[in-house]
C-alpha cells in the first residue's frame, strides 16, 4: 500500500520530465505522447492523466501549443518545447542522475539492481533521454 | 460509409457522456485549463479510435477505460495544477454556502445570486440563467414603474378635458396641473373619480400583476438554483471508467 503511494509520487515527478524529453526532438500531439509512454505502464497508469500535466506545463510555459493541419484528418494541437522547457529538462537530468545515484548507493540497487522500480522506470527514462 | 446510424449515435453518446462527467469533475478548475484538458481528451479519443480502426461500442469503452475514471483525472488535475483538495471535501455535499445562496436568492436576490456565483455547485450556464431570471424581475420593475407613471399621467389628462367646465370645487383644492406631478390620485375629489376609474382599475391591476411577477422572479430564480444544484458525485471508491458510461 505504502509502496504504491511512494511509486505514485515518483511516477508523477518522473512523468513530467519524460514528457519534456519526448518533446525534445520535435513537436508531438497528445495521443502521440501517450503512445510513446504506452509501453511503460509504470509511468502512465491512466492515459488521461497526461492531459492535466500537459495543461500545467503549458501554463508554466515549459511547452507551447499550436493548432496545425495533420497529414491525415482534422487540425491537431501540437505541443512543442519552449526554451524554458529545455532548461527545465536539463536541470531535471542533472538532478535525476544525482538522485538516482544517491538512492542506488543507499539501497544497494546500483549496477546489479533488482528492484522493481529501478527495473521499470529507469530504463524508460534512459530511452527517452 | 456503410454504418449503422444507431450504433454510431450510441458511440457518440458514450463519448459525450464521459466528457460531460469529466467536465463536471473538473468544475473547480480554472476555465482555461478545463477547456484545454477536455479538448485534448476529445482529440485523444478520436485519435485512439482512428488507430484502433474501429468505432464500435467495445472499442470506445476500451479507449475510455484506458483514459481512466473521471474522478481520477480530476484528482490528478488538482494535484498537477496545485489546487487545494479542499474542493474534494466540498464535494461531499452542498454546504452552508449553497443553502444560503438558494434561500437568499428568494429573500434578498442580489446577495443570494452573488453567493450562487461563488459556489462550484452550479454550472456557469445555470448561474447565468438564474441571474437572467432575476434580471427579468428588475426589467419588469423598471418597465412597470414607467408604465404606472405614464398611466397616472394619462389618467389626469383624461380628467383635464372636462375641467374647463365649472366644477363645484372646494377652495384650496390642488390645481389639476399640480395633481399631474403627484402620482397618488386618491386625493382627487369624487366628481372626477368617476372619469378616471377604469384607467385606475387597469393601472391598479397591472401594478398588482407586475408586483406579483416581480415577487415571483427571485422565487423562480431560487427555485431554478435549487433544481439545478448538481448531484454530489459518488463517493471516491475504486471503480473503472466503464461504470460512468
Amino acid at each position: 500500500m505504502e509502496t504504491s503511494a511512494l511509486l505514485t509520487q515518483m511516477r508523477k515527478g518522473a512523468l513530467e520530465a519524460c514528457v519534456l524529453a519526448l518533446l525534445e526532438d520535435g513537436e508531438r500531439y497528445g495521443f502521440e505522447l501517450v503512445q510513446r509512454l504506452g509501453p511503460a505502464p509504470a509511468l502512465l497508469t491512466s492515459e488521461g492523466t497526461i492531459y492535466p500535466l500537459l495543461s500545467r506545463l503549458h501554463r508554466e510555459r515549459l511547452v507551447e501549443t499550436e493548432w496545425r493541419e495533420s497529414p491525415a484528418g482534422p487540425p491537431r494541437k501540437y505541443y512543442r518545447l519552449t526554451p524554458r522547457g529545455r532548461e527545465a529538462l536539463a536541470a531535471f537530468r542533472r538532478q535525476w542522475v544525482e538522485f538516482r545515484d544517491a538512492v542506488d548507493a543507499v539501497l544497494g540497487t546500483g549496477e546489479s539492481g533488482g528492484d522493481a522500480w529501478s527495473a521499470t522506470a529507469a530504463p524508460t527514462t534512459e530511452s527517452g533521454v | 460509409m456503410v454504418r449503422n446510424r444507431g450504433a454510431d449515435d450510441g458511440v457518440r453518446r458514450l463519448i459525450a457522456r464521459y466528457l460531460t462527467e469529466v467536465e463536471a469533475e473538473l468544475a473547480d478548475l480554472p476555465p482555461a485549463q478545463r477547456r484545454e484538458i477536455l479538448e485534448d481528451l476529445q482529440q485523444h479519443v478520436e485519435d485512439a479510435l482512428a488507430v484502433a480502426g474501429a468505432r464500435d461500442e467495445a472499442t470506445v469503452r476500451t479507449v475510455l477505460d484506458r483514459l481512466g475514471p473521471p474522478d481520477e483525472l480530476a484528482r490528478e488535475a488538482r494535484e498537477r495544477l496545485g489546487l487545494p483538495p479542499a474542493a474534494a471535501a466540498a464535494r461531499q455535499g452542498p454546504g452552508l454556502l449553497e443553502y444560503a445562496a438558494v434561500v437568499l436568492t428568494a429573500l434578498f436576490w442580489p446577495v443570494g445570486i452573488l453567493l450562487a456565483w461563488l459556489s462550484p455547485w452550479w454550472h456557469t450556464r445555470d448561474k447565468v440563467i438564474a441571474t437572467l431570471i432575476g434580471f427579468l424581475g428588475l426589467v419588469l420593475l423598471v418597465g412597470g414603474l414607467m408604465a404606472v407613471r405614464v398611466s397616472s399621467v394619462d389618467a389626469v389628462r383624461v380628467d383635464d378635458v372636462p375641467m374647463p367646465q365649472p366644477v363645484e370645487t372646494r377652495p384650496g383644492l390642488p390645481v389639476p396641473t399640480v395633481a399631474a406631478t403627484q402620482p397618488p390620485l386618491d386625493h382627487e375629489p369624487n366628481a372626477r373619480a368617476s372619469g378616471s376609474a377604469p384607467v385606475r382599475v387597469i393601472a391598479g391591476a397591472a401594478g398588482l400583476l407586475m408586483f406579483l411577477v416581480i415577487l415571483c422572479c427571485p422565487l423562480l430564480s431560487a427555485g431554478y438554483l435549487a433544481i439545478r444544484l448538481r448531484r454530489p458525485p459518488a463517493p471516491a471508491a475504486p471503480r473503472t471508467a466503464t461504470q460512468f458510461i
